[in-house]
């Protein structure tokens, strides 16, 4: 594998199939909120300037209080009395962001096209179809999507494509410390988080378990806890709501709003259509960013000056590492490792 | 931090106590989950279920203050439970070593405790210990000495059980006036540890009292959780087995501190756990160079490379009579003349001469008054200073007592504030309490420094390794590098002195620095790192280590314990080529192990001393050269070659056989020391109660520290404080930020993830005052109040005894008045002047307030 980004013509002549995830690992994770700030930064969120636009949140560690257009991720802090486990009280630190569904409410109830799913497992929502009328946030279980006001459009954690385009993972997983978070294949990561469960269940921690696996036809956000998924404050059957009852419920005044929202979405769809975003193709070998006409679209001299040399067998044995559950390969010279 | 980071892996039990890495210390968390991954048990004792104790398999709530009794109840379990290993002790710790027969412990006072006269300065103490009979029994004579017990930062003084023998030659062939070396010392020892004056049986003796009842009843922890933990981390006596202890500034910030650590050393030493991977006394550092800030003399009364300042008081008026006091008579610090004459060659070049004592009259000399934090405001109160330089500090959030702080900063005449953000340092002229801010005379200069992304230079990290980081881009217009500052600070002054004369110019004239400013007229960092590393005076060869330095003043080095770091004399100017700059992944791999490298990467930087990664690795191997546990050895005996193979640096000659190594050669001794005559407050640690307390001391009727600093008039504690204020207050650290926040307040992205300051108390307590989460409250003694949002948890525990609750409220201290983005009350606004007996350092962690709710 040569990039982490599915891109099933590209990936060094061998056909890849498979989806990727990202696995949360909350029996390792310590809530340094790493990831929520590599995850502002890498998106270039802003955030408030001034001290009048801060207020408090009870428990004092969960911030934001809310997710919100300029924040994809935040951690959630729980503490739960006689928890089923080999503790008598625990501080349950659990991540909030995008689960990347299989079957997504947002992808289903988004009238424009703009949530859509990436093919590689994620979902996104592309600002340039998006027109704000927030029917993904209220297609999706979680209500994960966000409206954003400064831009009117409703935004969430994508998995950052543009940096799995180039071969790096994630900017949450790359930053974290103690190792919680993990990128691969969805099928080693699901195998990494079951043995993970496993152990979890010897050490004590009865109700450990893995949510994602099932949900949702399986969520793209794997996660490993300690306990039920409602200590947690999980739904442990999530489902699409309201797009049965939509029909249902509308009355004539909402009709109205319906219809008038359906011209504006097809005023918008007008408006953006013609925008059309290129196809893009990353080259490992040349570290060269293309159209699907061959014409360059980005060449990384930075990139290129300081990577190790095309063919060296360290890089190769690197990359074949991080997405098969193979044990870790050592990637030094032997002769580098004699004892003096 | 006797272990490095990368070395955490190793372990299978560690202990966090007093301190809280998931929080501040986020970097270390990857090793520990290493660990955590290959079975470790990790255990957190904190008055909070921190985001550490989160993370641990078990948490224990003590008591803030108490550390010292639960080591000890550790300690006591694992000499009941034969946990540890008498050839080991016999031959690498003093446990064999005899006491003399005048040493006596009684009702928590050592011998020796005398009063002095409290005099201005000497940091409101009114008791030293004289420490003659806390000496060793010595071959042929009885212990014959010159204690000098008074109180203030002697943790390294060198033992002044000593024989002058007349030497006046160092090992160049000079000769030196004064100067009369010391003799070797014979101890007289009982190998089997039964004689009643050993050291081993003293420290039975002495932590006969905690037991798990009396343990249970001084810190709050259960017995059954005591014996559970206890069992745990003991279990790490056995030779393939190893446990690493973490502490951090839990421990510190007592009247206890220095003992509180000393006390973790010994349980660590009694278990084998020192000179082991996976083992260690692991001091984490809260800033990325506070490292490399201690090895510079951070501490008052210390000159760098853990020198001591010349102390007229005692005697040392003269190179000679220092050295006579400084030169150990065993082990490696035999050599210390050559460090400190190198040192004074390196500051003052061709003016040293042997003529002139090598200018060691132009050192600053310690007068034994106290120049700690606290007691430099308590000076600047009196009126006794007329300016003052806080240098990338801010005492006014980061010091204990800010009020009497604030009052203190008016009467200066003038303050320098150097620092990256226009800190609450600099503005504090506008918080001054009862004085408006017109009537403050002080003329304050803020002068911006530019950040290390800014400058090149080393930095030195919790594992001592010296790491080279260069420019990354320009500073700011207008901001500048310290070291310019410096140096042109230095010019403008020796141009005075030189213009106008004045009293004693010498110390600033004869100082070379000009030798570190480049052509273009800049401060040079690698100028300045060749003097820190050391040189041939006439060739300006760069030393290869401080194996290579003279007592002739022939060589110059301006910090023993860093040479080697820049040493490659064939690309002098390129930081990449020399070891600190160097990035190799190379690995040991030791054979006989499991095939897993030993996490020391030697090539990547470089860490002091010699490029050891490990410190007391000889302990690693027994008595004869063999390894303890096979595949974990640091160094090992080969009997067929007659050689010591080194996985990592030896620590000791490895010229010697094993039988004639020095198994802790920084000690006089060279073993370690579970009986230490150099500390200020007892050679074994006591347990005391913080000097606010509403709990009497359960262990002895002396209820304090004796000889800890203490201001009571500027802490404002009388008797009916206890009464007043019966919440113990405490505080803690937040990962969110940094600091005293002029950094991570500054910045959105951290301000949004912890923008509001806060206080933590117990669900109890919110019951009984009526207070509910969320409330707005104030916290307040005597000395301020202060006011934040409190957020009620169960993550704190209330203290039982007879029925009575005690309850503890924790405040972080990230916050003050000077950010553009998020702002607060300052923490320390509540904390008093009490400082720890031998540093100083101050009590930010055991004292006593109210709080009552003053808004929804």
């Amino acid at each position: 594998m040569g990039n982490l980004y599915h891109a099933p013509d590209v990936v060094n002549d061998v056909a890849v199939n498979q989806d990727f995830a990202m696995l949360y690992d909350s029996s390792y994770c310590m809530g340094c909120k790493a990831c929520q700030v590599a995850c502002k930064q890498t998106n270039m969120l802003p955030a408030p300037m001034k001290d009048e636009e801060y207020e408090f949140n009870l428990g004092g560690y969960t911030y934001p209080p809310e997710n919100s257009g300029d924040n994809y991720l935040r951690m959630v802090f729980t503490e739960v009395d006689n928890p089923n486990g080999p503790k008598p009280f625990d501080w349950i630190i659990r991540r909030e962001s995008c689960n990347h569904c299989t079957r997504a409410g947002c992808v289903e109830a988004c009238p424009t096209g703009a949530c859509h799913y990436v093919g590689n497992g994620s979902v996104d929502i592309d600002p340039h179809l998006c027109i704000g009328c927030k029917f993904c946030s209220t297609g999706c279980p979680w209500s994960v999507p966000k409206y954003r006001e400064r831009d009117n459009i409703n935004a969430k954690c994508w998995f950052c494509q543009d940096r799995l385009s180039q071969d790096e993972e994630p900017a949450c997983v790359k930053t974290c410390f103690p190792d919680a978070l993990d990128w691969g294949y969805r099928s080693t990561m699901l195998t990494k988080a079951q043995k993970r469960v496993e152990q979890l269940k010897s050490e004590g921690y009865e109700d450990a378990c893995i949510y994602g696996e099932h949900e949702m036809e399986g969520l793209h956000l794997l996660q490993v806890l300690k306990y039920k998924p409602e200590v947690y404050g999980l739904n442990p059957n999530p489902s699409i709501p309201l797009m049965k009852t939509i029909g249902e419920a509308m009355t004539p005044v909402a009709l109205a709003g319906v219809l008038g929202t359906l011209a504006f979405v097809s005023m918008s769809y007008k408006n953006n259509k013609n925008y059309k975003k290129p196809k893009l193709h990353y080259d490992p070998k040349t570290d060269e960013t293309y159209t699907q006409d061959g014409e360059i679209w980005f060449k990384d001299e930075f990139k290129r000056k300081h990577s190790i040399e095309p063919g060296d067998e360290h890089k190769e044995q690197k990359l074949v590492e991080k997405g098969s559950d193979q044990t870790v390969v050592k990637t030094q010279d032997k002769s580098d490792e004699e004892v003096k | 931090m006797t272990n490095q980071l990368m070395d955490m892996k190793h372990a299978d039990v560690i202990l966090v106590e007093g301190g809280n890495p998931a929080e501040n210390h986020p970097a270390s968390f990857k090793h520990i989950s290493e660990a955590k991954r290959r079975g470790a048990k990790l255990i957190t004792i904190d008055p909070r279920f921190s985001r550490t104790a989160a993370m641990s398999d078990m948490w224990l709530a003590i008591r803030p203050g108490t550390d010292i009794a639960m080591i000890s109840g550790f300690i006591k379990y694992l000499i009941d439970n034969e946990r540890y290993d008498k050839e080991y002790l016999a031959y690498f710790t003093n446990a064999s070593f005899l006491i003399n027969k005048d040493f006596d412990f009684k009702d928590g006072v050592y011998s020796g405790l005398t009063e002095i006269e409290p005099t201005n300065g000497n940091g409101g103490r009114t008791f030293k210990y004289d420490k003659s009979s806390w000496a060793y029994e010595l071959v042929g004579d009885n212990a014959e000495s010159s204690g000098d017990g008074t109180a203030g930062m002697s943790n390294t003084i060198t033992n002044e059980q000593k024989k002058p023998t007349g030497n006046n030659t160092l090992s160049s062939g000079i000769q030196i006036e004064n100067l009369n070396l010391p003799a070797k010392r014979e101890f007289v020892k009982d190998e089997t540890l039964e004689h009643p004056r050993c050291v081993f049986q003293l420290l039975k003796k002495h932590v006969e009292r905690f037991t798990p009842e009396m343990v249970e009843k001084i810190t709050g922890v259960s017995q059954e959780q005591f014996l559970k933990a206890a069992d745990i981390v003991t279990s790490t006596y056995s030779a393939d087995k190893a446990g690493g202890f973490m502490y951090a500034m839990g421990l510190c910030h007592h009247t206890v501190g220095a003992q509180s650590i000393r006390a973790a050393c010994i349980m660590q030493t009694l278990l084998h756990n020192i000179g082991v991977p996976g083992g260690g006394m692991n001091a984490m550092r809260g800033e990325c160079n506070v490292q490399g800030a201690t090895d510079f003399a951070l501490l008052a009364g210390e000159l760098p490379g853990y020198t001591k300042l010349p102390n007229t008081s005692r005697g040392e008026n003269s190179l000679g009579e220092y050295l006579s006091k400084h030169t150990a008579n065993n082990g490696y610090y035999m050599n210390r003349p050559k460090f400190i004459i190198s040192m004074l060659k390196e500051w003052y070049g061709e003016h040293a001469t042997l003529e002139n004592d090598f200018g060691f009259d132009w050192w600053p000399k310690d007068d034994k008054k106290d120049h700690t934090h606290i007691s430099i405001f308590e000076w600047m109160m009196q009126g006794n200073l007329e300016g003052f330089f806080a240098w990338g500090q801010n005492p006014v959030i980061g010091g204990p007592n800010s009020n009497f702080t604030l009052k203190a900063l008016s009467k200066l005449k003038w303050m320098v504030n150097v620092d990256l953000w226009y800190t609450d340092t600099a503005t504090w002229w506008k918080h001054v309490p009862d004085t408006p801010p017109e009537e403050v005379m002080t003329e304050v200069f803020v002068l911006p420094a530019c950040n290390h992304f800014e400058k090149q230079g080393s930095i030195t990290n919790t594992g001592r390794s010296i790491q080279w980081r260069y420019k990354a881009v320009d500073p700011l217009s207008g901001a500048h590098d310290d070291g310019d500052m410096l140096v042109e600070l230095w010019c403008n002054l020796r141009d005075l002195y030189k213009a106008h004369g004045g009293v004693c110019p010498e110390p600033l004239v004869n100082l070379e620095l000009d030798k570190f400013i480049d052509n273009s007229g800049k401060f040079s960092p690698i100028k300045a790192a060749w003097g820190i590393n050391g040189y041939e005076v006439e060739s300006g060869r760069l030393l290869q280590g401080f194996g290579e330095l003279k007592d002739d003043g022939s060589t110059a080095c301006g910090n023993w314990i860093y040479s080697g770091y820049f040493c490659n004399n064939d690309d002098k100017w390129n930081p990449a080529a020399q070891p600190t700059g160097s990035r190799g992944t190379r690995d040991i791999v030791v054979p006989g192990g499991d095939g897993d490298g030993l996490g020391i990467y030697p090539d990547w930087a470089f860490s002091w001393p010699l490029n050891r990664r490990i410190l007391y690795n000889r302990a690693s191997c027994d008595p004869s050269g063999k390894p303890y546990n096979p595949g974990r050895q640091l160094v090992e005996w080969d009997e067929a070659n007659q050689k010591w193979i080194q996985y990592d640096v030896a620590d000791f000659p490895v010229n010697k056989k094993p039988d004639e190594t020095w198994p802790f050669m920084m000690t006089d001794e060279t073993v370690a020391r579970l009986f230490s005559p150099t500390m200020a407050d007892g050679p074994f640690p006591e347990h005391y109660e913080a000097i606010e307390c509403p709990i009497p001391n359960m262990a002895s009727s002396q209820h304090s520290n004796p000889i800890a600093l203490v201001y009571k008039g500027s802490s404002k504690t009388d008797a009916q404080t206890v009464e007043k204020y019966p919440l113990i207050s405490s505080d803690f650290h937040l990962v969110e930020h940094w600091q005293t926040g002029s950094e991570t307040r500054n910045q959105p992205w951290l301000a949004q993830i912890m923008p509001r300051f806060f206080c933590e108390i117990p669900t109890e307590l919110a019951e009984e005052r009526g207070i509910e989460n969320g409330d707005m409250v104030e916290v307040f003694n005597e000395r301020g109040s202060i006011k934040m949002n409190v957020v009620v948890t169960k993550r704190i525990k209330p203290y039982v005894l007879d029925g009575k609750s005690y309850y503890t409220v924790s405040m972080p201290f990230h916050w003050g008045w000077s950010a553009d983005v998020i702002k607060g009350d300052v923490r320390n606004m509540v904390t008093p002047h009490y400082g720890d007996g031998n540093s100083s350092t101050p009590e930010f962690k055991t004292f006593l307030c109210d709080i009552r709710k003053v808004g929804e």
